[in-house]
């Protein structure tokens, strides 16, 4: 054994609390004795035993969690195979050709505990979901909504319509019912159903499989129908197609060719553009749709706005002008207090034409006012990620650290997480904190959910919820009133060298950034605890696309 | 700032051209000694979230540089002074924390040479075992710290304890582990 202030110092080195005096003193001690280094290496070898050990039980549980994991019910993406993401990191830069040594590869998946990279693998979107006109997916879990990204796979559609757009630039009209499976981005398989497709010139090669034949585009508009009873047809409205697989040759069917199969025979028919949806008329149909959406969640919004415990009800409607002041709606609001946007700017919200608040740059976010304590708090939020950075994304922060300040935001990995300060005014280490299961995962970007955390100082609980769902809760252990007095929304007021007083660990010193990178359409804050059924309304009504039960708003009356 | 000439100029060198077999030798080679590595790494930058991108570009510079490893020499000292560049080189990239050591000590300890066998499989299983001794809440903050790699203030607030806590619970944690696995051995090997 060394002296015990090497030992000491090493402990604190190992664990990452080294101050600069300590590094300094430890510095010194490192470059003198080599006893010294040998003690290094000594706990150095116990460190690295400790983290190997803990890899491979992180990687057994990763692995458990795959395929345990409760499926909640929401929009999207949730459903989906879902992966912790200790570390995002950038994709492979160079040399990544190299990696394609096989033998290697093997190596690695037969040993994957040694495997450097297990945490980056990602599903690979190849589409995105650009409109949707009254679409009912086959199963609810399923459901998919505007702006989401589509990984390779099968989409049920029920009954109404969607546009996808291909990474490689293919559009398509999808009409329900219709089966139709993603395979890459330049091509899909229709089981059923009817579509449309508009193929650019980088899309070249756009591809549409069936069981009986495929049509391959050579830079064309073409409409593919496959009714579960009766006969194939594919019609082409500009450009040239190849028809595979239906005739021992490519068949090449051009402008206002059409065809349809009978029994293996190809027969020639007229073109027919109006027995397929266009880009036009979806959108037409969309806007529509879109309208009787935003009727019903007004109705209700204005029910929330006159909740008698409403302290804070922003839902970013109205003048999109010059005003950078955005009024806030609940029936408790402090008189002429509205909250002020910094930085951050208009923009589309949950449908086309609901006003949202988009957070891009460091700088954005709306700073308000709240005066007073509150024994309970509900927050609840509409919101859409676009990323997840490497840090916490803030929601709502209190500038502060005293006593009974909130903090709600999502967590590095993804997490929704709710604080209070407990300790002193001023005490960095005053934080208690609750965090849900990872809820934000690179599938979950640019996907509108809906998120609420619930404090109930009756059972001294923390209450998360995702869509409409509970998702966790914990005690806190909370004796004072919530505050948040001077706050922010998408960001927190942090100065420079502070980054420590949040209990949100830095990883360096230029690690300060909070900010949100995403849209908000809604945001409220409440004095009393909601139930989870009221929160389940509050789901419900601002769905994006399922119409509004009218019950549903009353209740909420 | 310590520089690395030598390693600089074979940079800049077009690598040699190494047959399928060689790289696959190389690549193996790697794998093998891949826990010791990422050990040797992690000891050096002490931040978890590092070791993974040192260790890779570790890997593809190896893999770049299979045709300069001669059979039969040692892959090991060869591999750790690209795994200690690279150290330096991303260390470099990133603001000094306290929590980092300058070059020159960095230098000074990979000179003096790190045990040469860093765990067996053995160790690993006893430690298993051991961490079943611990209290529940050090294990706990094992589990935070060295499965889901946080740091002490994030522990901290996530237990509710203050980071010197932290601290004190994973310095016990850590001679309560090394003595049980020592005497476990000991006792499965006399």
């Amino acid at each position: 054994m060394s002296d015990e202030r090497t030992q000491l110092l090493l402990q604190r080195y190992f664990d990452q609390v080294l101050t600069a005096e300590e590094r300094s003193e430890l510095s010194t001690m490192l470059l003198a004795s080599s006893r010294a280094r040998t003690d290094f290496w000594e706990l150095a070898r116990w460190n690295a035993l400790i983290r190997q050990w803990g890899e491979a039980e992180w990687g057994r549980h990763d692995a458990e969690n795959l395929t345990l994991r409760p499926l909640p019910a929401v929009p999207g993406p949730q459903k989906k195979v879902q992966k912790i993401i200790p570390f995002p990191r950038p994709s492979w830069k160079v040399g990544v050709a190299t990696m394609a040594a096989a033998a290697v590869i093997a190596l690695f998946v037969s040993v994957p505990s040694l495997l450097p990279w297990k945490h980056k693998v990602q599903p690979v979107s190849v589409a995105v979901l650009t409109h949707s006109a009254d679409a009912v997916w086959a199963d609810s879990n399923e459901s998919r909504q505007r702006g989401e990204s589509l990984t390779p796979g099968w989409l049920h559609l029920k009954s109404g319509a969607v546009q996808i757009e291909f990474s490689r630039g293919a559009r398509v009209v999808l009409e329900g019912p219709a089966e139709f499976q993603l395979l890459t981005d330049n091509s899909a398989f229709l089981g059923s159903g009817k579509l449309r497709a508009q193929v650019p010139d980088p899309a070249h090669g756009f591809t549409v499989k069936t069981s009986a034949f495929a049509v391959v585009d050579y830079g064309t508009e073409f409409g593919c129908s496959l009714p579960i009873s009766g006969a194939p047809q594919i019609h082409v409205f500009n450009g040239l197609v190849g028809l595979q697989g239906a005739q021992p040759t490519e068949r090449k069917l051009r402008q206002n060719q059409a065809v349809e199969i009978v029994k293996d025979q190809v027969h020639d028919i007229p073109a027919r553009r109006d027995q397929f949806l266009s880009d036009e008329e979806l959108a037409k149909r969309e806007r529509a749709s879109v309208l009787g959406r935003l009727a019903a969640w007004h109705a209700a919004s204005q029910a929330l706005s006159e909740h008698p415990a409403a302290l804070v009800h922003l839902d970013f409607e109205g003048d999109r002008g010059w005003s950078r002041n955005i009024p806030n709606r609940a029936w408790r609001a402090v008189p002429g207090s509205p909250a002020s946007m910094v930085g951050c700017q208009f923009n589309d919200g949950r449908w086309p034409g609901k006003g949202a608040i988009e957070f891009t740059r460091p700088e954005d976010r709306l700073r308000l006012n709240l005066p007073g304590g509150y024994e309970s708090m509900t927050l609840l939020a509409w919101l859409r990620v676009d990323t997840l950075p490497d840090r916490p994304q803030s929601l709502v922060m209190a500038d502060g650290m005293g006593t009974g300040d909130v903090q709600w935001y999502i967590s590095r990995w993804g997490e929704l997480g709710f604080g209070v300060h407990i300790g002193k005014n001023g005490d960095p280490t005053g934080w208690r904190y609750h965090h849900s299961e990872p809820l934000f995962t690179p599938e979950t970007l640019g996907s509108w959910v809906c998120v609420a955390s619930v404090y109930d100082s009756a059972s001294d609980t923390v209450t998360h919820y995702f869509n409409g769902q509970a998702i966790g809760a914990d005690k806190l252990g909370v004796r004072a009133l919530l505050q948040l007095e001077t706050f922010e929304i998408g960001n927190w007021a942090l100065r420079d060298g502070e980054q420590w007083r949040a209990g949100i660990v830095p990883r360096s010193t230029s690690d300060s950034a909070r900010n949100l990178q995403g849209r908000i359409d809604e945001v409220a804050v409440l004095s009393a605890p909601l139930s989870a059924e009221e929160i389940r309304q509050f789901y419900e009504i601002g769905k994006i696309d399922q119409p509004a039960p009218t019950s549903l708003v009353k209740n909420l009356r | 700032m310590l520089s690395y000439p030598h390693l600089a100029d074979t940079q800049l060198m077009p690598p040699a051209p190494a047959s399928p077999e060689q790289t696959a030798l190389v690549q193996s080679l790697f794998v093998q000694h891949l826990p010791a590595l990422r050990g040797f790494v992690l000891s050096l930058v002490s931040d978890f979230s590092l070791v993974d991108d040192i260790v890779q570009e570790t890997f593809l510079v190896i893999t770049a540089k299979a045709g300069t490893f001669q059979r039969g020499t040692n892959f090991r000292a060869w591999a750790w002074t690209i795994a200690r560049y690279k150290v330096l080189q991303t260390l470099e990239k990133h603001a000094p924390v306290p929590d980092r050591l300058a070059p020159e000590v960095l230098e000074a300890l990979a000179s003096q040479g790190e045990a040469e066998t860093w765990y067996s499989e053995e160790q690993i299983q006893h430690l298993a075992k051991c961490m079943e001794g611990l209290a529940p809440k050090a294990r706990e903050a094992v589990e935070l710290r060295y499965q889901q790699a946080h740091r002490p203030p994030e522990i901290a607030s996530r237990l509710g304890w203050t980071v010197e806590s932290v601290h004190v619970a994973l310095s016990r944690a850590r001679v309560f582990l090394r003595d049980c696995v020592t005497q476990r051995m000991l006792a499965a090997n006399p």
